[in-house]
């Protein structure tokens, strides 16, 4: 027992190994950095803009929520052609003729009423009204060749049989179709675009270069404490600061559109996963966009006009990557490795999503709701181009972006260390 | 030029190592220009120990001299060395150094006691100590009172100590102190001064610079002079005031009675010339500007003049300099 004590007492104490001595200089230069964005005006009113921009896009997303879609019969069959008081869809299941008066199905039969022939499938593959059943020949009900009858494709290479998910209910629809879209077009847009650039070109520009500038960079690199060593905790400050931000607005995204969501349930739990996804994006997308302007803004004092340049460049590419275009010079932005990471947490997220939208687009069926929806979500390149699955993609994109930051803060550091400052 | 005759630091013999210790300071052969501008021209320098004098007028090369050693600037030729480190390439040696820079940009934000344990961190303290040791730098330059209001409130002279204090507390072995007493109320330059003698008192090296050779005078003896980037003269101030003694002095008194008060000044040894610039104003030319201050004012007292004014129309730095430039070509 005595000898355990001796031993622990000749240990050396932690607080004095080179490691936590590090570690003290590193939690000094972080929080005093937190400290100095605190007091800025400039980082509240970012701040406030930010929470501004979010409040309100959550509004309006409540009020699309709130808006009702009037029920369209896509597929005619509420119709009666020949007016013998049976709605079509009720004839063909009767397999009386739809265009003779006289044939219609035994009066025993009541005639059904016209909305049950509204909105009578659903949009998830599956022939909900049984319309497809109902054909004759069995090459109508197997007409996208995958072996079993009435189903949809979940691939857009083949054509839907037509009459699987042929007359949605519109409201339905328009109210999933706009939930889905408000979350991927204001996660991508919104979080790991907006916020994840300027953020960064208001606050990581001048993390050193003003300290440069006011000369009060003397105070603190004139310590034991190597330029590289410092530049990275100066980072890690910020990054204290925003990520927090970050992952405070989308907990709050995601419980305000889980509960107002449509849906039987209480909360979409399931849509948890995709919000800390654009969070995870979001995340990623600052810290690389800080190093970059950090370092911008070490080497010149104009290191804020090519931050700007830069943005252009990033919002020409999500203009590009929105509007469609799959060419690999997307590929050299960083936009559009955050985004995958959002788009690959959609496929995990939303399984019906490729039904939800290529099944309208192959049944070239008007349903309000669609075209945002189609617009705002795209297959990871690397899932659809190397058949690997979403996962993958999205871990790819994240070690990507982590590399591209840690090299970019490799270059800023042996910048930084040869900065003479004057 | 002036003989060396504090220098110091000789290179150490082969066989002598283990006595050898490397000197604070040590530039050999130093230059430093930007684009075409020379900063520092071929100094060569070695101080350990004891209270140093950098004097030069603005754009000498102080600062930049100071840049070098802690280490923001690289000399363009030549080495320099911190307790024989390159103090470009590595910063171990400023865990032994502090230094206060010319600016008076500070962390306006931040209280004086804030702003101190923050900067002691980055020497590896933990919080607590690095409280302990701000509150007693403080207490040393006599802010301890004002700790914990912000910076920004703070006076000229409170914004220099507390500057002073920060550069203190790792309890530093080498303290540079670049242009502390700018802009300071005489009771500020009076305290400063003080804290910087007591601080050589205590034994550390440290190197203060100034442009002005009277406040200088009351800090050291031990004086570096710095000229249009050049080391100019580096030994004990007694040595260049004797120098200085021998170069014409004139004192400007503006007076009612200025034929009175001249015909006195004549009977003085050491005054050898009189002139009368305006009607109202004699000129004194003495070779011992010391003893002719001294005896001001009975002799005036004595002449019964009306005495407005009494100037040193040429005793500032940049007339001492063209002297001992032009005296030594």
């Amino acid at each position: 027992m005595n000898d355990l004590e001796d031993k622990t007492n000749s240990l050396p104490p932690l607080a004095n190994t080179v490691w936590s001595r590090m570690d003290k200089k590193a939690t000094a230069i972080t929080e005093f950095t937190m400290r100095q964005y605190r007091q800025r005006t400039s980082t509240w009113v970012i701040g406030l803009i930010g929470v501004l921009m979010v409040v309100m896009m959550l509004m309006f997303y409540l009020d699309g929520l709130g808006t009702e879609i009037e029920s369209i019969d896509q597929d005619g069959d509420s119709l009666d052609w020949d007016g013998d008081g049976y709605p079509n869809g009720q004839e063909a299941q009767y397999g009386t003729n739809l265009e003779n008066p006289d044939s219609h199905p035994p009066s025993s039969v009541e005639p059904d009423p016209v909305e049950k022939w509204i909105d009578e499938d659903e949009i998830d593959g599956i022939d909900n009204d049984g319309d497809c059943s109902l054909e004759l020949l069995s090459s109508f009900k197997d007409s996208n060749r995958d072996g079993i009858e009435c189903t949809a494709p979940h691939t857009s290479s083949l054509s839907a049989d037509n009459k699987v998910d042929e007359d949605p209910d519109d409201n339905a629809y328009f109210q999933e179709a706009t939930h889905r879209s408000f979350i991927l077009g204001f996660g991508k847009m919104g979080f790991v675009f907006i916020l994840g650039i300027f953020i960064p070109l208001f606050m990581a520009t001048g993390i050193i270069r003003d300290e440069m500038e006011s000369e009060t960079l003397h105070y603190l690199v004139g310590k034991p404490l190597a330029r590289a060593e410092f530049l990275v905790y100066r980072i890690l400050g910020l990054i204290g600061l925003t990520w927090p931000y970050i992952i405070i607005l989308t907990l709050l995204c995601a419980i305000v559109t889980g509960f107002a969501g449509p849906g039987d349930s209480i909360f979409r739990f399931n849509e948890l996963g995709l919000w800390f996804s654009i969070m995870v994006a979001s995340c990623l997308a600052i810290l690389v966009y800080s190093t970059i302007f950090a370092v911008f803004g070490i080497i010149s004092r104009y290191g804020m006009i090519a931050a700007l340049f830069l943005g252009i460049w990033e919002f020409m590419i999500a203009m590009m990557y929105s509007f469609g275009s799959t060419s690999t010079v997307t590929m050299l932005s960083i936009v559009f490795w955050s985004t995958q990471i959002v788009d690959a947490a959609a496929v995990y997220t939303w399984s019906d999503y490729t039904t939800m939208v290529t099944h309208v687009e192959n049944a070239s069926m008007d349903l309000a709701g669609s075209a945002p929806l189609q617009a705002l979500w795209k297959a990871p390149v690397i899932t659809s181009e190397f058949q690997l699955g979403p996962i993958i993609s999205a871990v790819i994109s994240v070690i990507v972006l982590v590399t591209l930051s840690a090299s970019l803060l490799f270059i800023g550091q042996g910048i930084f260390k040869k900065k003479e400052l004057k | 030029m002036i003989p060396d005759l504090h220098q110091e630091g000789m290179p150490p013999q082969a066989n002598d190592t283990e006595t050898f210790k490397a000197p604070t300071i040590m530039l050999d052969h130093v230059s430093k220009w930007y684009g075409n501008i020379v900063g520092l021209n071929d100094i060569s320098l070695a101080i350990s120990g004891g209270v140093t004098g950098i004097l030069g007028m603005n754009g000498a090369g102080k600062s930049t001299l100071f840049k070098l050693l802690v280490g923001k600037l690289a000399p363009s030729q030549g080495t320099v060395r911190l307790f024989g480190i390159d103090p470009w390439k590595n910063t171990a040696p400023f865990s032994r150094i502090g230094y206060v820079p010319e600016h008076d940009q500070m962390y306006d934000w931040m209280t004086g006691y804030d702003f101190i344990t923050t900067l002691a961190r980055l020497h590896g303290y933990t919080r607590d100590e690095a409280g302990e040791k701000a509150k007693k730098v403080l207490a040393f330059v006599g802010l301890d009172d004002v700790m914990h209001k912000e910076v920004g409130k703070y006076s000229k002279g409170m914004r220099q100590r507390c500057k002073i204090a920060h550069a203190l507390v790792n309890d530093p072995d080498l303290i540079i102190l670049d242009e502390p007493l700018q802009g300071c109320d005489p009771l500020a330059r009076t305290t400063i001064m003080n804290v910087i003698r007591e601080l050589g008192a205590m034994g550390k090296t440290i190197l203060v610079s100034s442009h002005i050779l009277q406040e200088i005078e009351r800090i050291t003896e031990q004086i570096v002079i710095l000229h249009n980037s050049r080391l100019l003269a580096l030994g004990n101030v007694h040595a260049i005031r004797e120098m200085l003694d021998q170069h014409p002095h004139k004192i400007q008194i503006t007076t009612s009675d200025p034929r009175t008060l001249a015909k006195v000044m004549l009977e003085h040894p050491d005054v050898y010339g009189v002139s009368f610039p305006s009607p109202d104003k004699i000129l004194i030319e003495t070779h011992n500007l010391g003893s002719v201050h001294q005896a001001l004012p009975t002799l005036i007292v004595q002449s019964k003049a009306r005495v407005t004014a009494i100037e040193n129309p040429d005793d500032n730095l940049e007339s001492i300099l063209q002297y001992l430039v032009g005296g030594n070509r």
